[in-house]
């Protein structure tokens, strides 16, 4: 039942972990973003990447993240890579030169096509773990404080962002909750011989229905009940109120943000020397004196 | 239809941070025609035990025996599960988690089926089972989800009973019943008892234990800590065993406290605690 989509936070205690979650959101958001540029070689391209996938794995070492379980979120992008690939290797361009194979029926396979898919998906791979990454470390309390907290200047036009993020909060405490009753669910059906894991369609849709229904019942009569028990306390959706955690920020927040900073400035900078002044690592690697020159030519045109 | 369990080691959340080990090495048997209860406080996992009596939980290692049915930890070779299934019958605490259908028929209808019975068939069965639980006919064409506690809770092990099973393991049957609900639950487990069928009972109300089980099976934090008859459970219960004494018992205590020398280990109802009152007090005067 654990393989979601999102990654489950497991509670470990390293440095990922404790990064304040405001601070963890916009560092997040800024490791994606060099997952966007593109530079003017393919091979330039792949070593950028080479060295995004590296520095992104040091990170999930860090956290103890499994490789295994970001893997999985590939599993579940398996219709949009089958899509990429067809669309990649099927559909003519003229701007593919290097053939790869050229098949007797007039149908020819590119190496231009297969990069690009192959580009592509290990982009989206990317920007799928970075996020899961998020939820891999960060409870869901402290993210949806964090998503109110980055929601509050949205008050000015009234709009309700405590009363998102209380849902939100809710929806996600839940998930666990909700997950273990339809174990017992699950459970509690087998035992009177309906099979979920085998048998034909109508089968499985019947078996289907055993679990949905009472799931749905039991989620229904909780909300009740926590709806009840909060008015009860005299919950006020409009009310100002104070928080039960603090969120300081900590060395490890600033480090944090230094690091990524520096990698993401290399990265832009990187970036701008391209679009400048195509790097081409081949010829860098080739002599290493025309290579200092060239970055000094680049850096100077830059400035 | 006897029940073996050998050297049963379960953790869950396991290869997680959080893993935790439910039950350390079991090892009980529970004989044919038993008329038994698994007791223990909370967290003691009870439930975790009766879950492997019909697979439904795999053992992290060890063995379940089951007649000729074996449970171990590999998966691949516990086969038969469906047919383990049908031989035992888990009740578990809550109906809510098992009732689904339009009406109460066609809900204790859906064991039978999955067993292959024709629509007849299951509908004679489920008639069967329904009235064996005391539901009339004039629950059949209603909404099991408009039944009360009680009502609902006999449905749910009619569901059960719809497959006949040898051996019946109730997880807290009589939790959130008031009394008349549990003199029902209980009489119909006594019926099914004196119609061969193995009983096996979870729960924490010691009185039922007392009154109703030959044999009861302590556990205590993943481990069994008591095996015997439940009047020799109570009359040498201890603090550490963390369960509660029987209402009879605690009242024999304060009886001897008193100097009333009743024998603990005979008594399993108020009258024979009535009778040997009446000895005693006998005694005194004479």
């Amino acid at each position: 039942m654990d393989n979601t989509i999102f990654g489950r936070y497991t509670n470990y205690d390293t440095p990922i972990h404790r990064i304040e979650p405001r601070v963890k959101i916009i560092l997040m958001i800024i490791l994606i973003v060099p997952v966007f540029f593109k530079f003017t070689n393919w091979y330039t391209n792949m070593i950028m990447v080479a060295i995004l996938l590296i520095f992104f794995f040091l990170i999930t070492a860090l956290s103890r993240t499994k490789i295994r379980t970001l893997l999985r979120s590939l599993s579940t992008m398996w219709f949009l890579i089958l899509f990429l690939l067809v669309v990649y290797l099927f559909v003519p361009n003229s701007s593919y030169h290097i053939v790869m194979v050229q098949f007797s029926g007039g149908y020819t396979l590119y190496w231009d096509s297969v990069y690009q898919c192959f580009y592509i998906i290990i982009r989206l791979f990317l920007i799928v773990a970075i996020a899961m990454m998020l939820t891999c470390t960060t409870k869901n309390t402290d993210l949806t404080y964090a998503f109110e907290w980055y929601m509050a200047p949205l008050k000015v036009v009234h709009f309700p962002s405590h009363a998102i993020a209380m849902t939100l909060s809710i929806a996600l405490r839940f998930i666990p909750t909700l997950l273990e009753e339809s174990s017992r669910i699950l459970k509690a059906q087998e035992s009177r011989g309906i099979d979920f894991s085998h048998g034909g369609f109508g089968r499985r849709f019947r078996a289907i229905i055993a679990l949905i229904i009472p799931l749905f019942n039991s989620a229904f009569s909780r909300s009740d009940e926590l709806a009840h028990a909060m008015e009860a306390r005299g919950y006020d959706p409009n009310a100002k109120r104070t928080r039960y955690r603090k969120y300081p920020l900590h060395s490890v927040d600033l480090y944090a943000t230094l690091i990524i900073l520096a990698f993401f400035g290399l990265f832009l900078a990187l970036y701008i020397i391209d679009r400048n002044n195509p790097i081409d690592i081949i010829n860098l690697l080739s002599g290493v004196e025309t290579n200092s020159i060239f970055i000094v030519e680049a850096v100077e045109e830059v400035l | 239809m006897s029940i073996k369990v050998c050297d049963l080691h379960y953790s869950y959340g396991l290869k997680t941070p959080n893993v935790f080990e439910a039950l350390h090495g079991l090892n009980l048997e529970i004989s044919d025609h038993a008329f038994a209860a698994i007791v223990g406080e909370t967290g003691s996992g009870k439930t975790t035990l009766v879950q492997h009596f019909n697979g439904l939980a795999t053992p992290t290692s060890g063995t379940v025996y089951i007649d000729d049915f074996v449970v171990t930890s590999n998966k691949r070779k516990n086969k038969n599960l469906m047919q383990l299934r049908k031989k035992v019958g888990l009740v578990f605490q809550f109906p809510e988690y098992q009732l689904f259908e339009s009406t109460v028929e066609k809900d204790v209808m859906v064991g039978p089926k999955n067993f292959k019975a024709t629509d007849e068939e299951a509908k004679q069965v489920a008639h069967e089972a329904l009235a064996a639980v005391g539901i009339g006919e004039e629950f059949y064409q209603r909404s099991p989800f408009d039944l009360s506690g009680g009502e609902k809770r006999r449905v749910a092990i009619a569901g059960i009973l719809a497959l006949k099973p040898d051996i019946l393991v109730l997880d807290e049957p009589v939790a959130g019943l008031d009394p008349n609900g549990v003199n029902e639950i209980m009489s119909l487990l006594t019926r099914l008892y004196n119609g061969g069928t193995t009983i096996i009972l979870v729960t924490h109300n010691m009185d039922l234990v007392l009154e109703y089980c030959h044999d009861v099976y302590a556990l205590h934090q993943g481990n069994l800590i008591y095996t015997g008859t439940p009047e020799q459970l109570f009359s040498h219960v201890t603090d550490e065993m963390a369960l509660e004494i029987p209402t009879i018992y605690s009242m024999i205590n304060k009886l001897n406290d008193r100097g009333f020398n009743i024998e603990e280990g005979k008594i399993t109802n108020v009258s024979e605690l009535v009778s040997q009152i009446v000895e005693r007090l006998g005694e005194r005067n004479g």
